[in-house]
């Protein structure tokens, strides 16, 4: 007979709550992926490129293969069978270089990896990486995306004969139209620079290959396990279900953690080879080289508008920061902040050009809003631009263009739809919870005494929950399972993986 | 070759052989296996390997274990008693003073040294006190929050 039972709900909004996870976060009983220590573990250092492109002319294991207790050493050659480092974008005329595991006869980026020693003690690792003997017979390279895109540059893939990694268009409205009508045209080149996320714990990956049952397992400090087990499975030729990927506790991702690296392909290759456990911990040094950087957007904006500060059309060329080699998500950054360039206003007509330019440095990637806040930065900026050039109040331009309140939902022309909305009620509450006049005020006195005093203002609205869509390889949809045990007892499992946002556990 | 040390470390007396040249977070973490104290930079920047010294904090990322010989260490497994959390740790549960948690064995060793010192600290002195501990989630005002209860607690 089925019963029910009235439980009065615990009221959480607006309450204070503790973290489930804490008590073992602050007595230093919880377990990253260096805490993690596995029966005759074994450690991988890996020797890595000092200059920016090179040829390898020799590379002689012998010095460091004589070291005791260095177990093995793999280089380029030992990596052929494995898959390429994924890169999950297809876009039109997008040049995807084979991006292998290690370096083959070149390097194309200072930290490239170009071998790992696996030895019985991480220290013995680490000398042995300095035993190796190599030479490098070091090649022009190019930095600045700008310079690489000159016709003169070298190109970064000698496979390819200038610096575009892909071109991208898009348009909404008639751009020319709208400047043709412009009182005012006003041009910036606006930089959001390459940055390096720099999460507290470096990144680190330990693998433990079963040979009785043929399984490995993976720990490693990422944003993605689930994920990352799919991409391990093709660069592995390994079937899913003979993989399990554990992110353990993870001190931190900031976007750098949702890749399949290099290193966690390696370990779970050397875990196989050797048969046994595997653990690499990226060192400081390290996770600034090979981890991915973040923005790296070079941007040149035009804005047009009326004297009476209404924006009429936006024309953008966005040159993207690719690196030497795709990650996992590197030529979708640009076309994510294209999609929000119209930002809060009501303009009609927008037309952006991207160009993605590989250079001789690590991937740029997914980065605390992923092009997103690019896209915010410019369109922001050419604002504050426009309401100085037309001597108006930065605030009083933005309400005079946002999206009323009754036009939602509302298509932007880079084809999004906004479903509801009143930026303007929410930028007046701002502006008087900040007494915004009031600054005003303060400013205009302290520059009278020779103070400069700024204010700044920004309106932000963000594309996210990308799944599930059609337009997403995997479709994007978020799965639980939910058990009810035969104590009564309720077991969730989600699919969300916690790097330190309250989420579980 | 390697060379004895004896330490105290969290109250207990442990007598080991080691490498002269393996570091003291080292020492720490895969020798006598507390796995508190991190390493985050090896470089003594970022203060995650912050533990105690005969009674002073230092970052052990940047000394040799040999140096602790015969000294006394108190890591962060070593603040709370039994179940009862120190009122640091308990003022960083309650004010959210962590996100990842990375950086918290070190940050909070500095919090307690940081009282011990100055047991009402301004919001000044506890921001100079933390110079030497990076967080990179919390954008540290809820470790100041956390600090200033913590603060309160400790004197009522």
């Amino acid at each position: 007979m089925p019963t029910t039972i009235k439980k009065k709900h615990e009221a959480f909004v607006g309450k204070r709550i503790r973290r489930k996870e804490d008590p073992r976060l602050i007595t230093g009983t919880a377990t990253y992926v260096e805490d993690i220590e596995l029966p005759n573990m074994h450690y991988a250092s890996i020797l890595r490129s000092p200059y920016p492109a090179a040829k390898i002319t020799k590379l002689d294991l012998e010095p460091a293969l004589r070291c005791s207790g260095v177990v093995a050493i793999f280089t380029g050659k030992d990596i052929l069978n494995l898959g390429p480092v994924p890169c999950g974008i297809s876009l039109p005329d997008l040049r995807i270089p084979h991006h292998h595991l290690l370096a083959q006869e070149r390097v194309y980026y200072v930290g490239h990896p170009i071998a790992v020693v696996v030895a019985t003690d991480k220290y013995i690792a680490r000398d042995a990486v300095d035993l190796i003997e190599i030479e490098f017979e070091p090649g022009p390279s190019v930095s600045d995306p700008e310079e690489a895109l000159d016709e003169s540059a070298t190109p970064v893939h000698p496979e390819y004969k200038n610096n575009v990694a892909f071109t991208h268009h898009q348009e909404g409205g008639d751009v020319d139209a709208a400047f043709a009508e412009a009182d005012v045209i006003v041009k910036e080149r606006i930089v959001s620079q390459r940055l390096i996320p720099s999460p507290l714990e470096p990144r680190g990956t330990v693998a433990a290959w079963n040979p009785g049952d043929k399984t490995l397992t993976v720990y490693s400090s990422t944003q993605i396990p689930h994920i990352l087990r799919s991409l391990l499975s093709s660069v592995l030729n390994l079937p899913e279900h003979k993989l399990r990927v554990i992110a353990p506790e993870v001190g931190g991702g900031f976007g750098c953690k949702c890749e399949l690296y290099p290193e966690e392909a390696l370990t779970s290759f050397i875990a196989m080879k050797i048969g046994k456990p595997v653990k690499w911990i990226a060192t400081r040094r390290e996770d600034f080289l090979a981890t991915i950087h973040g923005r790296g957007h070079t941007d040149y904006f035009e804005l047009a508008a009326k004297r009476d500060g209404t924006m009429l059309g936006l024309k953008v060329k966005i040159i993207q920061d690719i690196g030497a080699f795709h990650m996992l998500l590197t030529p979708v950054m640009p076309v994510l902040s294209v999609l929000m360039l119209p930002g809060l206003y009501r303009f009609k007509n927008v037309q952006a050009d991207v160009i993605g330019a590989f250079t001789n440095r690590m991937a740029t990637d997914l980065y605390r809003g992923a092009g997103r806040p690019e896209a915010t930065h410019g369109i922001e900026r050419m604002v504050e631009i426009l309401a100085a050039e037309l001597k108006m109040d930065p605030a009083e331009i933005r309400m005079k263009n946002f999206v009323p309140p009754d036009d939602f939902p509302y298509d932007t022309p880079t084809g999004l739809s906004y479903d509801s909305g009143n930026y303007a009620a929410l930028l007046e509450k701002t502006l008087k919870l900040a007494d915004y006049d009031q600054l005003r005020q303060n400013q205009k006195e302290a520059r009278k005494e020779g103070r400069l005093m700024g204010i700044g203002l920004c309106t932000y609205g963000e594309i996210c929950g990308f799944g599930p869509s059609p337009t997403l390889p995997t479709g994007g949809w978020e799965s639980a399972t939910v058990k009810i045990e035969p104590s009564g007892h309720v077991t969730v499992m989600s699919g969300i993986s916690s790097h330190g946002q309250v989420l579980h556990k | 070759m390697k060379i004895p040390i004896q330490v105290t470390i969290n109250g207990e007396e442990r007598n080991d052989e080691i490498e002269p040249r393996l570091l003291l977070i080292h020492y720490i973490r895969d020798v006598v296996g507390l796995k508190g104290p991190h390493i985050g930079c090896e470089t003594s920047i970022c203060g995650s390997c912050t533990i105690e010294l005969n009674g002073k904090i230092v970052k052990s990322c940047s000394l040799l274990a040999i140096q602790a010989d015969g000294q006394d260490i108190v890591t962060v497994e070593g603040l709370s008693n039994g179940d009862t959390l120190h009122p640091v740790q308990e003022a960083f549960w309650n004010e959210h003073g962590l996100q990842c948690g990375f950086c918290t064995p070190g940050m909070l060793m500095t919090v307690k040294d940081i009282l011990t010192r100055n047991p009402n600290p301004t919001d000044q002195e506890i921001r100079t006190g933390l110079e030497g501990n990076l967080c990179r989630c919390t954008g540290y005002q809820h470790i100041v929050n956390a600090v200033k209860t913590a603060a309160s607690k400790m004197e009522g």
